[in-house]
């Protein structure tokens, strides 16, 4: 258990040395402004607009570790035969594991946390060239509950990460996969109302239906984690919805790294 | 000597950049602008699919893109010709499957669809949307109102969209009285002066702001003929053949110009109105 610790920390120090971070920043400052900038094209929804944008570069910012970092990190080790000297400690495979998700999940809450700063810094901006009565729906509280469940989503994605870098051999592949559980992620619910709307003259087969079904209880729902557009128009996010997002959250994450310990733990390393 | 050379070559590659930015600027601002995205042809629900966790900013963009593309042909006075005014209506719809709560689509679609293109029933359509959406906005209701009284000559339904944006927290208190005021008014030109008030009241927006006055000013223009025409009715007991009438019997000094090009008419009814059909003519 003590050596998980240590090894979130070297991950996380690791992934500072990354490069790409700044990129993020520098991208992020020029986005928030442009979205500052932007808004004032439009006729009411200033507010509207500029949440949008730069919620938006919260979550592209925060994907970056999952689908840059993290392949990087744990299929580096692996590839580049690193992993032996952190094994040949006395660190268990579980303990490595669990200690390279928290160190990713602390590098996706830096990335969250500065991009939030920078989405408040955005909003006063706005609020200093543009007419009061434009913010009269403005709730940080939002802002902040969207960034957080934001950060949930990349946490549950980056579970992932590590499961399919565990399967894998290929970095490639495990980008591939990842990608291919983001996009599954965000659309499944959709897909899930679509077959089971009774739509006419589209009839689809009962073996699809199952399938989709099935698919949603599979992979994570990544889309129950976006409330970027409440947060935009100044909504309250409610607590229950809040609580059985996070609680889902948490047991998929789990659930998730149980099964890549259990791989991991039976791995023949090269 | 080479760094010269480096030195020289940059200022004519920067030289060549900047006159190549300045020709395709102005080859864009000569010829094709702006035109509407392809996206609102396809449906609404595949491009939310394919939009990811991202559809605020998708509709974010098409609407700017719908915006743009409207001031232009405004401010050019071009002529909107039908399958756009459709392409219109679907950005907006998809716009407004993207993010329902996004107010500035469905006033977009209010002041031009049903004016312009006569598509009463499409806003109507996407306005029942937005009230069901933004339950804590009065605008779609008192936008129900309008359409009703003014194009579709419909007092009762009308009235019970403005009783129902009334009692919104937020309406303006005269709502409560306007619904029965408004059937005591000879026409329904005095709905759409304050339509229109309200509409630049909270309006931003230079391009739309000037598309709005000019509605407004021909509409005063009109209310004001028509309380003429009703004076010399008083005068001379019976309707005036034409407008130059008002102008012989001094009631007038001169007939007053279409901001939009057309020449204002009596109508068998004693009502004015413009040639133009509050559309900008060509000529103009």
């Amino acid at each position: 258990m003590n050596t998980i610790w240590p090894i979130a920390l070297i991950t996380f120090k690791e992934g500072l040395r990354y490069r790409v971070l700044y990129g993020v920043v520098v991208f992020a400052v020029f986005f928030n402004v442009f979205a500052v900038l932007i808004s004032g094209f439009f006729m009411r929804d200033i507010l509207k607009i500029t949440l949008d944008l730069c919620l938006s570069v919260v979550s592209a910012g925060g994907l970056l570790v999952p689908f840059f970092l993290a392949v990087n990190l744990l299929s580096g080790d692996i590839e580049q035969r690193t992993i032996y000297t952190i094994l040949a400690r006395p660190a268990s495979r579980a303990n490595y594991i669990i200690g390279k998700f928290i160190g990713l999940g602390l590098l996706a809450a830096m990335i969250v946390g500065v991009l939030t700063c920078f989405t408040l810094l955005a909003v006063w901006g706005s609020t200093q060239i543009y007419p009061e009565h434009f913010f009269t729906r403005l709730s940080v509280s939002s802002i902040l509950m969207s960034s957080f469940i934001a950060l949930l989503a990349i946490l549950t994605l980056n579970s992932t990460v590590v499961l399919w870098c565990c399967v894998t051999t290929s970095s490639f592949l495990a980008t591939l996969l990842t990608l291919a559980t983001y996009v599954v992620g965000q659309t499944v619910e959709d897909l899930v109302h679509f077959v089971s709307a009774q739509l006419p003259g589209v009839d689809i087969s009962p073996t699809v239906k199952k399938v989709i079904h099935v698919t949603l209880y599979i992979f994570p729902n990544l889309a129950a984690f976006d409330f970027k557009q409440q947060a935009a128009h100044g909504l309250a996010i409610s607590f229950q919805e809040v609580s059985l997002v996070t609680v889902y959250g948490f047991a998929y994450v789990t659930a998730i790294l149980i099964i890549a310990v259990l791989y991991f733990n039976k791995r023949d390393l090269p | 000597m080479k760094a010269w050379g480096l030195l020289l070559s940059f200022i004519v590659v920067c030289f060549i950049s900047f006159f190549c930015v300045g020709r395709i600027y102005d080859m864009h601002t000569g010829g094709e602008k702006t035109e509407v995205s392809r996206l609102v042809y396809y449906p609404p629900s595949l491009v939310k699919a394919l939009v990811l966790e991202f559809p605020g900013v998708m509709a974010d963009y098409l609407m700017l893109n719908t915006m743009v593309w409207h001031g232009e042909k405004i401010l050019d006075k071009i002529e909107v010709k039908p399958a756009e005014w459709q392409a219109t209506y679907l950005g907006v719809k998809l716009i407004t499957e993207l993010d329902p709560r996004f107010l500035d689509p469905y006033v977009l679609a209010e002041t031009s669809l049903p004016w312009e293109a006569g598509m009463v029933e499409e806003t109507n359509e996407l306005l029942l949307k937005a009230a069901s959406v933004l339950k804590d906005n009065y605008r779609p209701y008192f936008f129900l109102w309008f359409n009703h009284y003014y194009f579709l000559k419909d007092p009762e339904t009308a009235g019970m969209y403005l009783e129902k944006a009334a009692i919104v927290p937020g309406a303006p208190q005269f709502y409560k009285t306007l619904a029965a005021r408004m059937r005591l008014q000879s026409g329904n030109i005095m709905s759409g002066i304050i339509f229109l008030q309200e509409m630049l009241k909270e309006t931003r927006d230079a391009k739309t702001k000037l598309f709005l006055q000019k509605r407004l000013d021909t509409l005063r223009i009109i209310a004001a003929l028509e309380k003429h025409v009703g004076e010399y009715i008083k005068q001379f007991n019976q309707q005036p053949e034409n407008l130059s009438d008002l102008v012989r019997e001094g009631l007038m000094e001169e007939i007053p110009r279409d901001p939009y090009g057309g020449e204002f008419y009596i109508m068998e009814n004693g009502r004015v109105y413009t040639t133009s059909n509050l559309v900008q003519l060509k000529s103009n």
